[in-house]
C-alpha cells in the first residue's frame, strides 16, 4: 500500500537504506568477539533509538506539509522541565508522565498556530522557538523549584518507567500505528498534497492551514512520545542543555530517509531506516574498534557515500529509461 | 487603548529607539560602568564558564559571586547554552569593547582564543584561564582545580587497584577537545603504560557531554569487549551514564568504574555500589579563588608562591608553570563521604 503513493525514486532509496542496515548489521555480527552477543545489539536498537524515531516522525510529518520544526530539542526541554517540577514535588508518575506529553504536544500545536496565523516561513518561527523553548525551559525549571542549581535529580525508578523499561514497546506501537495511518489514512496524503503544491490544495477545496495545523498536532503527539522517553532515562534532567543539538541529528536520519526537505515528498518507514542507519553505523565503528578521532568522519563519509550512491543508480536508471 | 493607533505609531516608536541607541553608541553613553576602565573605582571582572546553566558552573558561578561581594568587586557572569568555542570568543569580543579589568575564561577551545588574548592584553585587561587552560594563548594565570598529573594518575592508580593491576580497561570522555579532560587522559595513559603494564587500554569513546549517549556508548563497549573490567568517564555525564550502563548489563562487580563528577548526580550509584569512587574538587572555591586572583591581578599585585589569600589560604604554584595556580588535591567520593563531602551541586 505504502508502495503505492511512492515514486521509483523514493522506493529504491528505502530499498537501498534497508540494505543498508542489514549489511551494518551483517558487520556488526562479523565483528563480534568470543564472549559478545549479537542478541543485545538487536535487543537494544528499539530502545536506543526511539527518541531518534519519535522525534524524526514528528519532523517528518511538517516537512511533508512543507514546514520544519527547528525546535524539536527545546520543546522536549520543556517536556523535561513541566515532568522533572513535577518529579520534585512529589506527583504520581502518571502525572509527571501527562504533563511531558501535553507540553510538547501544547508547544508544537502553538509552532502550528504561529506559522498558520503569523503566515511566517516555519523555518523563522521554529527558529526563534529554539532559543525562546529553551528558556522557557529553564524559567518553568527555576520557578518550580527552590534554588534550581541547573538540573532536577530524578532518583526514584518509579519515574523511569517508559524510558528505561517500556521504550521499545512503545517505538513499537507507535511505528505500527504510524505506518497504517500512512498507508491507509487520508490525511498524510493531503499533507504531501500540501507540500507540494498549496495554491493546488486550494483550489481542490481543501483548507492548506487546517492540512498544516494537522500535520503540527500530529507532530506534537510523536514529540511527547520522544519526550517521554528522552527524559525518563536521565538521572538528571538539565533543561539548559539536554539533547542541544539533537534537531540536526533529526533532520540528518529524515533527510537520509528519502524525504525531500521542501516538504510532498518521503515517507515514515524512509525516516526510520535513516535513524536505524545512523545508529547502526556508530555502533559498527566502536565494534570495530575505530579511533575517536575518525568516527564522525566516517559517519559523515558512509552517508554521502550511500545518498551519493543511491542519486548515481538513478541517474543512470533515469538514462536508461529514457533510451528504451 | 486603539490597536489601530498603537500599530501606527510601532514603527515610530521603533525608529525613535532606533536613533536613541545609534546615539548611545556613538557618543559612548551607556549602563552605568559601561566606559572606560581609567578613572572608575571598582574593578570588574567577566567570568565565562564553557557553559551556562549546569550545576557545576552554577557552583563555581556562586563562589564568585561572593568572592566579588567581598573584595567589592563588579562581577559580570555569562556564557554560551553550549560548549562553544565560537560563542564564547563573542563574549570575549564584547567585553574587550567594554574594557573591563580582568577576563576570566574557562576555553572549550583553547587554540581559539589566542587572539583574543593578544587584543585584550593590548587594551590592559588581564586575562586568566580556569578551569580549563589555553597554554599556548598568552593569559596572565591559569587557575587550576587540580593538578592535572596528579587527577590523571589518582584515577588510574584508583582504577588499577579495583582491577588488581590487570586487564582491559577503556575511557569515555565528553571531547577530544577539553584542555583540561584531555590532560587528565593523557596522564592516566602514560602512568597506565609505566606503572600498569598489565592493563590494556581498549577503547576511548566520545560522549558529547551527554549521559544517554555516555549510556549507550558504553554498553556497546560492554557489548564489544566482553573481557572489559574497567572504565574511567572523565566528565560529570560520561560517569552516570557508564554507571548506568553497568546496571544495565547486569556488570556490577565485574566492571570497575571511577571518574570525574558530581555527588548530586552519582549519589544513586555510589549508594547502591555500582562505582566505588569518584573524584571532584570544590567547585565553589575555584570560583572564587578565581576571582580573588583576577581582583590582584587588576590591581597590580603579585600572585607568588605562599601569598595568602583570603577564605583561600596560602597559594600553592605548579612547580612546572609558575604561571599556574594549584587550588587543591583532588577529592576521592565514597559512599562513606559523599553525604559529608557534598557541595550542593
Amino acid at each position: 500500500m505504502i508502495h503505492g503513493r511512492l515514486d521509483y525514486r523514493h522506493r529504491r532509496r528505502i530499498y537501498f537504506l534497508l540494505a543498508g542496515n542489514l549489511l551494518l548489521l551483517g558487520l556488526i555480527r562479523v565483528l563480534l568477539k568470543e564472549g559478545s552477543s549479537f542478541a543485545e545489539v538487536l535487543r537494544r536498537a528499539g530502545p536506543d533509538v526511539a527518541p531518534v524515531i519519535l522525534a524524526g516522525l514528528a519532523m517528518t510529518s511538517v516537512i511533508f506539509v512543507g514546514a520544519i520544526d527547528l525546535s524539536v530539542a527545546s520543546i522536549i526541554a520543556v517536556a523535561g522541565s513541566a515532568f522533572g517540577v513535577l518529579v520534585h514535588h512529589d506527583q504520581p508518575p502518571w502525572i509527571c508522565y501527562f504533563a511531558c506529553l501535553a507540553a510538547a504536544w501544547v508547544l508544537s500545536m502553538w509552532n502550528g498556530y504561529l506559522i498558520r496565523t503569523l503566515k511566517i516561513p516555519a523555518i523563522i518561527v521554529t527558529l526563534a522557538g529554539l532559543p525562546f523553548y529553551r528558556g522557557l525551559a529553564l524559567i518553568v525549571a527555576d520557578l518550580g523549584i527552590p534554588d534550581f542549581g541547573g538540573n532536577i535529580s530524578v532518583y526514584d525508578a518509579a519515574y523511569h518507567q517508559p524510558g528505561k523499561f517500556y521504550a521499545g514497546w512503545i517505538l513499537l506501537a507507535t511505528i505500527i500505528a504510524a505506518l497504517i495511518w500512512e498507508a491507509f489514512g487520508r490525511t498524510p496524503r493531503q499533507w504531501l498534497a500540501r507540500g507540494n503544491s498549496e495554491e493546488a490544495c486550494r483550489l481542490l477545496g481543501m483548507k492548506p492551514e487546517r492540512i498544516l495545523q494537522s500535520a503540527f498536532c500530529a507532530a506534537g503527539i510523536f514529540l511527547g512520545f520522544a519526550a517521554l522517553i528522552a527524559v525518563t532515562r536521565l538521572q538528571a534532567i538539565e533543561p539548559g542543555r539536554m539533547l542541544v543539538g539533537f534537531e540536526l541529528h533529526i533532520v540528518g536520519a529524515v533527510v537520509l530517509g528519502g524525504t525531500n526537505i521542501f516538504g510532498g515528498e518521503g515517507s515514515f518507514g524512509g525516516t526510520i531506516l535513516g535513524a536505524f542507519f545512523l545508529y547502526f553505523i556508530s555502533q559498527a565503528l566502536t565494534y570495530a574498534g575505530a579511533s575517536a578521532y575518525f568516527q564522525e568522519a566516517i559517519t559523515g563519509a558512509v552517508i554521502l557515500a550511500v545518498i551519493g550512491l543511491d542519486c548515481a543508480i538513478h541517474r543512470r536508471q533515469k538514462q536508461l529509461d529514457e533510451l528504451a | 487603548m486603539n490597536i489601530m493607533k498603537l500599530t501606527h505609531s510601532f514603527p515610530c516608536l521603533l525608529r525613535g529607539l532606533a536613533i536613541l541607541g545609534l546615539a548611545g553608541v556613538l557618543t559612548g553613553c551607556g549602563p552605568a560602568g559601561s566606559g572606560s576602565g581609567e578613572g572608575r573605582e571598582s574593578i570588574r571582572i567577566a567570568m565565562l564558564p564553557k557553559l551556562v546553566n549546569i550545576d557545576y558552573f552554577d557552583a563555581c558561578h556562586k563562589g564568585a559571586k561572593e568572592a566579588a561581594e567581598a573584595v567589592g568587586a563588579q562581577l559580570i557572569y555569562d556564557g554560551p547554552k553550549s560548549p562553544s568555542g565560537a560563542e564564547q570568543n563573542n563574549f570575549i569580543e564584547t567585553w574587550i569593547r567594554q574594557r573591563v579589568d580582568a577576563i576570566c575564561v574557562a576555553p572549550n577551545q583553547p587554540k581559539t582564543i589566542r587572539r583574543f588574548v593578544k587584543k585584550a592584553k593590548s587594551h590592559d585587561i588581564k586575562v586568566i584561564t580556569w578551569d580549563s587552560d589555553a597554554p599556548q594563548s598568552g593569559r596572565d594565570l591559569f587557575v587550576n582545580q587540580v593538578e592535572e598529573q596528579a587527577l590523571g594518575q589518582a584515577l588510574i592508580d584508583d582504577l588499577a587497584q579495583q582491577m588488581d593491576e590487570d586487564g582491559k580497561w577503556a575511557i569515555a570522555i565528553a571531547s577530544l577537545d577539553a584542555h583540561n579532560l584531555n590532560a587528565w587522559r593523557r596522564h592516566a595513559i602514560a602512568r597506565a603504560k609505566e606503572a600498569y603494564p598489565e592493563m590494556t587500554l581498549v577503547a576511548t569513546e566520545i560522549t558529547k557531554e551527554d549521559e544517554n549517549l555516555a549510556r549507550q556508548k558504553v554498553q556497546t563497549l560492554l557489548n564489544a569487549y566482553p573481557q572489559l573490567e574497567g572504565i574511567i568517564a572523565f566528565d560529570s555525564n560520561s560517569v552516570p551514564g557508564a554507571a548506568e550502563a553497568i546496571k544495565r548489563a547486569g556488570k556490577v562487580g565485574e566492571v570497575h568504574l571511577t571518574g570525574c563528577s558530581t555527588p548530586k548526580k552519582m549519589r544513586p550509584y555510589i549508594e547502591d555500589e555500582i562505582l566505588e569512587s569518584f573524584y571532584l574538587w570544590d567547585p565553589t572555591q575555584l570560583g572564587g579563588l578565581t576571582v580573588r586572583l583576577a581582583y590582584r591581578l587588576a590591581k597590580g599585585k603579585p600572585i607568588k608562591d605562599g601569598v595568602e589569600i583570603p577564605g583561600y589560604g596560602k597559594l600553592n604554584l605548579s612547580q612546572s608553570d609558575p604561571t599556574t595556580v594549584i587550588m587543591s588535591e583532588p577529592i576521592r567520593f565514597t559512599k562513606e563521604n559523599i553525604d559529608e563531602l557534598d557541595f550542593g551541586i
